[in-house]
C-alpha cells in the first residue's frame, strides 16, 4: 500500500519502497546466493513495476527499502505485510540484503519499531523455510521465539519446502530492544567511521 | 614505532599461531560451544559462515565485537567483508596489527 512510514537508525533507514526501486529490486533477488530461498520474482524492471503498482494498491502491505543513510546507497528490502487489525498482528520478510551489507541487524530493528511503534502492532511473525539456516539462526539470536513448522508451505522451483514460524510480541521486543539497538549502533561505526569519532 | 609482530621474525609464526588459536576460541565461545571435547585449534580446518550454519548475521557482528575488544583493533566495512572464514579473519587482523591500527 501507499505508505510513508520512514525510520531511521544510526547507519541505515527504512523509507517506502518507490517505482524507480524496480531495477534494484530485481537486481537484487536475481542474486542466486542472495535469493535461492525466495519467490522467484519479477524478470525484469518493467514487470518489477507492475507488480509495485499492485503492491501500492493492496491493503496491509508496506514494503521498505534499506538505505544506508550517509550514503544513500540501497542496501536491501524488507516488508511488513498480512496486517491484521483485530489481531493486532502482522507478518514481516521479503527480507534481503545485498551482498556483504552489514545492515541485517540494524534493519531487523528498524523493522520491528516500525511494526511496534508505528503501526501499534502487538506482535509480529516471520515464516522461514525449514532449510534456510542462517535465516532461522539469525532470528534464534534476535531473540524471536519459534512457535509452529507449517508443513510444505513454501513451493520453490516445484519444491514443497516446511516453514519454521517465529513470532516476537511487543513486550519481548521492549525487552530485547536495548541490547539489540545498543549493537546496532555499534555496528554502525563499521559503515559510518564518522560515528565511532561522534560518539568518543 | 616498530610493529610488535615485526620486531622479532623468529616470533612471528608463533604470534601467528596463538593468534589463530584465540580467533578459534572466541568462536567456539560466539557460537555456544564450550572448549572440551573441542580439538586444538591447530588442528582445526577453517571454519567459515557457509560451513557452519549457526554463524549468523547476528553472531558474525558480536564475534566482530569480541575481536575489536580481544585484540585491540578497529575493524572496517571493507575489512569485514574479507572475514568470512577463520583465515579471512586472521589476514584481516594481520593487516590491521601490523599497520599499528589499535585503537
Amino acid at each position: 500500500m501507499q505508505h510513508d512510514l520512514e525510520i531511521d537508525g544510526s547507519a541505515f533507514r527504512l523509507r517506502p519502497v518507490r517505482l524507480e526501486d524496480a531495477a534494484f529490486i530485481v537486481e537484487l533477488r536475481s542474486d542466486p546466493e542472495r535469493g535461492r530461498y525466495l519467490h522467484k520474482g519479477a524478470p525484469d524492471a518493467g514487470s518489477q513495476e507492475t507488480w509495485l503498482r499492485t503492491y501500492l494498491r493492496t491493503p496491509g502491505d508496506c514494503y521498505f527499502v534499506i538505505e544506508n543513510r550517509s550514503s544513500g546507497t540501497r542496501e536491501g528490502t524488507a516488508g511488513i505485510y498480512n496486517i491484521h487489525a483485530g489481531r493486532r498482528d502482522a507478518e514481516w520478510g521479503r527480507w534481503i540484503l545485498r551482498r556483504g551489507s552489514l545492515a541485517a541487524l540494524e534493519s531487523a530493528c528498524l523493522v520491528y519499531r516500525a511494526g511496534f511503534e508505528m503501526l501499534g502492532l502487538e506482535s509480529m511473525y516471520c515464516r522461514t523455510i525449514a532449510e534456510n539456516a542462517a535465516a532461522l539462526a539469525f532470528h534464534d539470536s534476535f531473540g524471536v521465539e519459534r512457535i509452529r513448522r507449517l508443513p510444505r508451505y513454501f513451493e520453490r522451483d516445484g519444491r514443497h519446502l516446511d516453514a519454521i514460524e517465529g513470532r516476537l510480541t511487543r513486550s519481548r521486543w521492549r525487552a530485547l530492544r536495548e541490547s539489540a539497538e545498543r549493537k546496532a549502533a555499534r555496528a554502525a561505526t563499521w559503515t559510518n567511521p564518522a560515528l565511532a569519532a561522534a560518539s568518543s | 614505532m616498530i610493529p610488535q609482530a615485526a620486531a622479532d621474525p623468529a616470533r612471528e609464526p608463533v604470534l601467528r599461531e596463538n593468534r589463530r588459536r584465540e580467533v578459534l576460541r572466541l568462536l567456539r565461545l560466539i557460537l555456544g560451544r564450550g572448549a572440551s571435547g573441542q580439538q586444538d585449534g591447530a588442528q582445526e580446518e577453517n571454519p567459515s559462515r557457509a560451513s557452519e550454519p549457526a554463524w549468523d548475521s547476528m553472531k558474525h557482528i558480536e564475534l566482530m565485537f569480541l575481536l575489536e575488544d580481544h585484540f585491540g583493533v578497529r575493524l572496517s566495512a571493507t575489512a569485514m567483508e574479507q572475514m568470512e572464514d577463520v583465515d579471512g579473519i586472521l589476514r584481516e587482523l594481520d593487516r590491521n596489527l601490523e599497520a599499528g591500527s589499535r585503537l
